[in-house]
C-alpha cells in the first residue's frame, strides 16, 4: 500500500478519478497525521470534526463522474479566512469565540470544487509576525527541528504541509507571510499579484498589501491551488479584471540579481546555496545577469510605515461592542479601551500605536506621506528593471529557521526577517519561494528558500522557473529523507 | 544598536544626515524619537488600555522601530511634499439588495456580546 500523503495533487487526482483510492482514505491519512502530530507542533488551532463527512461528500461527487482539480483533496486553512458557521479567530483572544457569518470568496471557490477542509491553522495574531510566536494560542513548531520557529505569519499552514498533516494549505501574505514560513519549513509558497485573488472574507491587516497565497509540497500543487482561487470578484473592488492579459510562458528567461542588495546580513552558507541555484538556472539555459536596484533597501522602512498605518485603521473595527471579546470598563469609551487593551496581543498593540503615530497630524508628512512616495519610486525602479529581466532573484530569508524565543524580545529583529519579501507587497507584484539547498545547524539540516519576483500577473514565469529549480520532485523536508 | 552607531553605519549613504544627527546627538537634543508620555497619549488616541508597567518597554521598542523607519526621510528627502494622486480608481456597481431580508440577522446577532431582543445593547451614549 502506498503512502498517500506523499502524492502530489495531480497524482492524487488521477487515483481518485480512477477509483484507486477514495477521498475518505486520502483525507483519513492526512487527518491521522494531523491528530498525531498536532500536540507537538501546534500547527492547527482546530481540526474540524466533520472532515471525513466532507470527504464522503466528495467521494459521492467523484462517483457521479465529477472531476475538479481539488475535488476530495484535503486542505488546511489559515485562521484568518472565513468559513460560514465555523470558528475563525486570527489567532487572537479578541475573536476567540467568533463564528464566521459568511464564506470568503476563496472558500466559496474551494467548496464549489469540493475540496475537503481539514482545519484552521495557527498564525501570528492577525498575521502580524514572522515566527508564529505572536499567536494568542501558543507558538507553532518547525517540524524539521521543533526547537525552531516555522516562520510566519502563515506558520501553521507551512507546518501542516511540511509535516504531511495536509495536502496543501492557504495562507495570506502581507509582507512575506506565505513565502518566509514556506522557506523555513522547506515547502513552496506563492504570493500572487495583488488583486489576482479576492480578499473578500480574508481578515484585513494591511489592505493595500494583503493577498491570499498557497503553500504546497511542489510548485505544481501550489499552481493548481492558485488557479482555483484566483479571479475577479465583485465583492472585492481591488481584484483585477479577468480579461487583463497574464504574462505568457517562455522557453528561456532572463533573471536579474540585485547584487548591491545582497551584500550584508546574509548567512554565508545560505549565500553559497543561492549561488548554486543561480548556476542551476544558467545550466538549464536561462540567463542570469546582475542588476542595480539601489532603492530596494528602502522597502522595509517603507513597509513598516504603510503596514502599521493600515493596521491601526483596520483594527479599529474591534471595539468589543458588535462582536468579539468584551471587557467592561467604567463607561462606554472605557469599554473600548479595556476590550481592545486586553483582547489584542503585544505585537498588534505595538503596530496600532506605530500606525497611530505615523498617521498623526504632526508626523504624517515625515512618515506616511514619505512612505507613499517611496512606494511609487521603488515600483518605478523595479519596473524599469523588468524591461530587461523576466524575474528578480533573491534569497527568501537571510538565514534558516531561528530558535523559538531567540528574537521574541526584539521586535525590530523580527521585522528585519522580512527584508527580502516586503518589496513584492510594496509593489504588488507576484513572488514565489521554492526550497533550494540546505544548511546544517546544531546537527540538523535546515531548508532554505529561493525567491523569485515577476512583474504583475507573471505567476506563470514564477511557476516555470520554480519547476526548473525543484525538478518536479517533492521537497526534501517533506520527504523527510535528508536528516543529516 | 545605538542611535550614533546606526547613523555612522550609514555615513557613506547619507553623509549630511549623519553629520546632522551626530551633532544633534552630541548636543543632547536628539536622544530618542519618542517619549513615554507620547506613547501614553497614542494609546489614548487609539482607545487602547496600556498598563503603566508596560509603557517603558513599549517606548523603548517603538523608539528603535521609529529610528529604523526614519531612514525613509533620507531616501525621499529631495521630493516635494505633494499629495500623491491615488493609485486606485473607483469601481462602481448597481446599488441593489443582494441578500434576502433577515438572511444574516440571526448569525450576526449571535456574535453580539450583549443584546436585548432584536437590539444590540450598548452603554449610555449621551
Amino acid at each position: 500500500m502506498i503512502d498517500v500523503t506523499t502524492l502530489t495533487i495531480k497524482e492524487a487526482r488521477k487515483k481518485l478519478d480512477n477509483k484507486e483510492i477514495t477521498s475518505v482514505e486520502l483525507t483519513g491519512a492526512f487527518l491521522k497525521n494531523a491528530k498525531e502530530k498536532n500536540d507537538k507542533l501546534n500547527a492547527f488551532l482546530e481540526i474540524f470534526d466533520d472532515v471525513l463527512e466532507q470527504a464522503k461528500e466528495a467521494d459521492k461527487r467523484i462517483a457521479k463522474g465529477e472531476s475538479y482539480p481539488l475535488l476530495g483533496i484535503p486542505i488546511a486553512l489559515k485562521d484568518n479566512l472565513l468559513v460560514q458557521g465555523r470558528k475563525v479567530s486570527s489567532a487572537s483572544k479578541i475573536l476567540e469565540n467568533y463564528t464566521a457569518t459568511y464564506d470568503a470568496t476563496v472558500i466559496k471557490k474551494l467548496k464549489e470544487e469540493g475540496a475537503v477542509f481539514l482545519g484552521r491553522t495557527n498564525m501570528d495574531e492577525f498575521a502580524m509576525g514572522t515566527s508564529t510566536e505572536n499567536s494568542a494560542f501558543g507558538s507553532t513548531r518547525n517540524p524539521i527541528d521543533p526547537t525552531r520557529v516555522p516562520g510566519g505569519s502563515s506558520g501553521g499552514s507551512a507546518v501542516a504541509v511540511a509535516a504531511k498533516m495536509a495536502m496543501c494549505a492557504l495562507g495570506s501574505d502581507t509582507g512575506g507571510s506565505v513565502r518566509q514560513p514556506a522557506a523555513l519549513c522547506g515547502v513552496v509558497g506563492i504570493k500572487p499579484t495583488y488583486g489576482s485573488v479576492s480578499r473578500y472574507g480574508l481578515m484585513a491587516m494591511g489592505s493595500s498589501l494583503d493577498v491570499v497565497g498557497s503553500l504546497a509540497k511542489t510548485v505544481d500543487d501550489a499552481e493548481i491551488l492558485f488557479e482555483t482561487i484566483r479571479g475577479w470578484d465583485k465583492m472585492d473592488s481591488t481584484t483585477i479584471p479577468n480579461e487583463r492579459e497574464r504574462i505568457e510562458k517562455k522557453d528561456t528567461y532572463v533573471i536579474g540579481v540585485p547584487r548591491d542588495f545582497l551584500t550584508t546580513g546574509i548567512d554565508p552558507d545560505a549565500l553559497v546555496e543561492f549561488e548554486n541555484a543561480l548556476t542551476k538556472l544558467k545550466n538549464e539555459g536561462h540567463t542570469v545577469i546582475d542588476i542595480e536596484l539601489p532603492t530596494l533597501k528602502y522597502s522595509l522602512a517603507t513597509y513598516y510605515i504603510i503596514c502599521p498605518a493600515e493596521v491601526s485603521t483596520n483594527m479599529a473595527r474591534f471595539d468589543g461592542v458588535r462582536y468579539g471579546f468584551h471587557k467592561d470598563g467604567v463607561d462606554r469609551i472605557d469599554d473600548y479601551r479595556q476590550s481592545r487593551g486586553a483582547g489584542f496581543g503585544k505585537e498588534v498593540r505595538r503596530r496600532i500605536l506605530l500606525g497611530t503615530y505615523v498617521l498623526s497630524s504632526g508626523y504624517y508628512d515625515a512618515f506616511y506621506n514619505k512612505a507613499m512616495q517611496a512606494r511609487d519610486l521603488i515600483r518605478k525602479d523595479v519596473f524599469e528593471v523588468f524591461k530587461k529581466v523576466d524575474a528578480i532573484a533573491t534569497p527568501t530569508t537571510t538565514s534558516p529557521a531561528f530558535k523559538i524565543g531567540e528574537k521574541s524580545d526584539d521586535p525590530l529583529a523580527l521585522y528585519l526577517e522580512d527584508i527580502f519579501t516586503v518589496s513584492a507587497n510594496i509593489i504588488g507584484t507576484p513572488a514565489i519561494s521554492v526550497p533550494f539547498g540546505t544548511v546544517v545547524r546544531d546537527g540538523v539540516t535546515l531548508p532554505l528558500g529561493f525567491q523569485l519576483m515577476a512583474p504583475d500577473l507573471g505567476e506563470t514565469t514564477l511557476f516555470a522557473l520554480g519547476k526548473v529549480l525543484t525538478g518536479h520532485a517533492q521537497t526534501d523536508a517533506v520527504r523527510g529523507a535528508r536528516t543529516k | 544598536m545605538s542611535f550614533v552607531t546606526f547613523y555612522f553605519m550609514n555615513f557613506i549613504n547619507f553623509p549630511l544626515l549623519t553629520c546632522y544627527f551626530y551633532r544633534e546627538t552630541c548636543r543632547g537634543i536628539v536622544n530618542s524619537m519618542i517619549h513615554r508620555d507620547e506613547v501614553k497619549k497614542l494609546a489614548e488616541l487609539a482607545l487602547l488600555a496600556v498598563d503603566d508597567s508596560e509603557l517603558d518597554t513599549l517606548t523603548k521598542e517603538m523608539d528603535s522601530i521609529l529610528e529604523y523607519i526614519s531612514e525613509i526621510n533620507s531616501f525621499t528627502a529631495d521630493i516635494k511634499n505633494e499629495r500623491k494622486k491615488p493609485l486606485l480608481y473607483n469601481v462602481m456597481r448597481e446599488d441593489e439588495v443582494t441578500n434576502k431580508e433577515s438572511e444574516y440577522t440571526e448569525r450576526i446577532m449571535k456574535e453580539m456580546p450583549s443584546t436585548d431582543g432584536q437590539y444590540l445593547k450598548v452603554k449610555k451614549i449621551l
